[in-house]
C-alpha cells in the first residue's frame, strides 16, 4: 500500500523545484539544528543546493530516497562544522538543555539521544562512538534502533 | 542468514545514517537485493527518518528559491542545469524572459501535436470516405442515366422511322 503511494509519488519527474519544494523546510531544519544559527544554516542550504545541481545527473533520484539523498549531500557541505563540534564537544551539547523541543527526542534516554544525536547531527561513526562512551559497537546499534523504534512509536501513537 | 536478527541489530540504522563501517554498507546492499523484508525494513526506516526530519523543519525564507537558481546559474553553464529549462521552470517563474532566443529548428525529426487533432484527423478521415461513396455513387448513377438517353434515342429514331 504504502510502496504503490511511493511509486505514484515518484512518477512526478524530480528536479530541483520538486526537491526544493518537498525538502527544503527539512534541510533547513537539520542544517539549522547541526549550526544553531537561522542565517549560517540558510548559507548552508544554498551551498548544499548548487551541490545538488552539480550532482544532480550522477544521482538515481528514482531508485533511491531522496531525502536520504539531500541529507548525505548537506552532510558532506557540513563536514568542517562537524570537524569543528566534535573537535570542542561536550556532553552537554547533547542533552536535553541544548536541543530545541523535541517530542521525539524527549523520549529518549540520555544514553539513545547521545548515539541518536551523534550520528544524525555530528555524523559520528558508530566506532567512533563506542570509543567515545565505551560501550560495545554491537550495544551502540542496539541503542541507535531503539531510537528509531521511539520515532516510529511516537509517530504512530 | 537469520534476517529478523540481522534487522533488529540495529546495522540498518546505522547503515542508513551512514555511521556504519564500508564492509556493513557493502554486506546490506548485497542483502537487500535478497531479502524482501531487509528492503521493507529500510523503506521504513527511511520514512521514519522523514518523520523526524519533518518535525524539525524550518521553512526557508522568502526569496530563497531565487538565491539557490542565482546559485546555479552562476556555477554551471546552462545546459548542465538538470530539469531547469524544462516546461515546469517556465511555468513557475518568468524564466522565458532571461532566454532571448526561440528555438527554431528541432534537432528531432518528430512532431509533437496537441491531442485534439486526433478527432480532427479522424473526422477529415470519415468525410473523405463519405465524399469517396457519394463521388462513386453519382458516377454510377450519371453513367446509367447516360445509357438510358442513349437508349431512348435509339427507340426514337427507330420509331421516326
Amino acid at each position: 500500500m504504502v510502496k504503490h503511494g511511493e511509486a505514484l509519488l515518484q512518477t512526478k519527474p524530480v528536479s530541483i523545484y520538486t526537491l526544493y519544494d518537498s525538502y527544503s523546510a527539512m534541510l533547513l531544519g537539520y542544517i539549522h539544528e547541526v549550526v544553531k544559527d537561522q542565517l549560517v544554516a540558510e548559507e548552508y542550504l544554498l551551498k548544499t543546493f548548487n551541490t545538488v545541481a552539480k550532482k544532480f545527473n550522477d544521482i538515481n533520484w528514482y531508485e533511491s530516497n531522496n531525502w536520504a539523498q539531500l541529507l548525505r549531500l548537506a552532510k558532506i557541505e557540513l563536514t568542517p562544522i562537524h570537524d569543528a563540534l566534535r573537535s570542542c564537544e561536550t556532553p552537554a551539547l547533547v542533552s536535553k538543555e541544548h536541543t530545541i523541543t523535541n517530542r521525539y527526542l524527549d523520549k529518549m534516554t540520555d544514553e539513545q539521544r547521545l548515539v541518536f544525536c551523534g550520528i544524525y547531527y555530528s555524523k559520528k561513526t558508530t566506532a567512533q562512538l563506542s570509543k567515545e562512551i565505551n560501550k560495545p559497537g554491537e550495544q551502540i546499534k542496539t541503542l541507535l534502533k531503539e531510537a528509531f523504534s521511539i520515532i516510529r512509536e511516537s509517530n504512530e501513537s | 542468514m537469520k534476517v529478523k536478527e540481522y534487522i533488529e541489530s540495529g546495522v540498518l540504522e546505522a547503515c542508513v545514517l551512514g555511521s556504519a563501517s564500508e564492509e556493513e554498507t557493502q554486506r546490506l546492499l548485497q542483502l537487500k537485493k535478497r531479502y524482501p523484508e531487509i528492503q521493507e525494513a529500510l523503506f521504513q526506516l527511511e520514512v521514519d527518518m522523514e518523520t523526524f526530519a519533518q518535525h524539525i523543519s524550518i521553512p526557508p525564507p522568502t526569496g530563497m528559491l531565487e538565491k539557490i537558481e542565482s546559485g546555479i546559474n552562476a556555477l554551471i553553464i546552462p545546459e548542465e542545469i538538470p530539469h531547469v529549462t524544462d516546461r515546469e521552470s517556465n511555468n513557475r517563474h518568468d524564466y522565458g524572459s532571461r532566454n532571448q532566443f526561440i528555438e527554431v529548428e528541432a534537432e528531432s525529426s518528430q512532431m509533437r501535436v496537441h491531442k485534439t487533432w486526433r478527432w480532427i484527423m479522424a473526422g477529415i478521415f470519415v468525410l473523405g470516405k463519405i465524399f469517396l461513396i457519394a463521388a462513386i455513387y453519382y458516377f454510377l448513377e450519371n453513367r446509367q442515366a447516360q445509357e438510358q438517353i442513349q437508349q431512348l434515342k435509339t427507340e426514337l429514331k427507330q420509331y421516326h422511322k
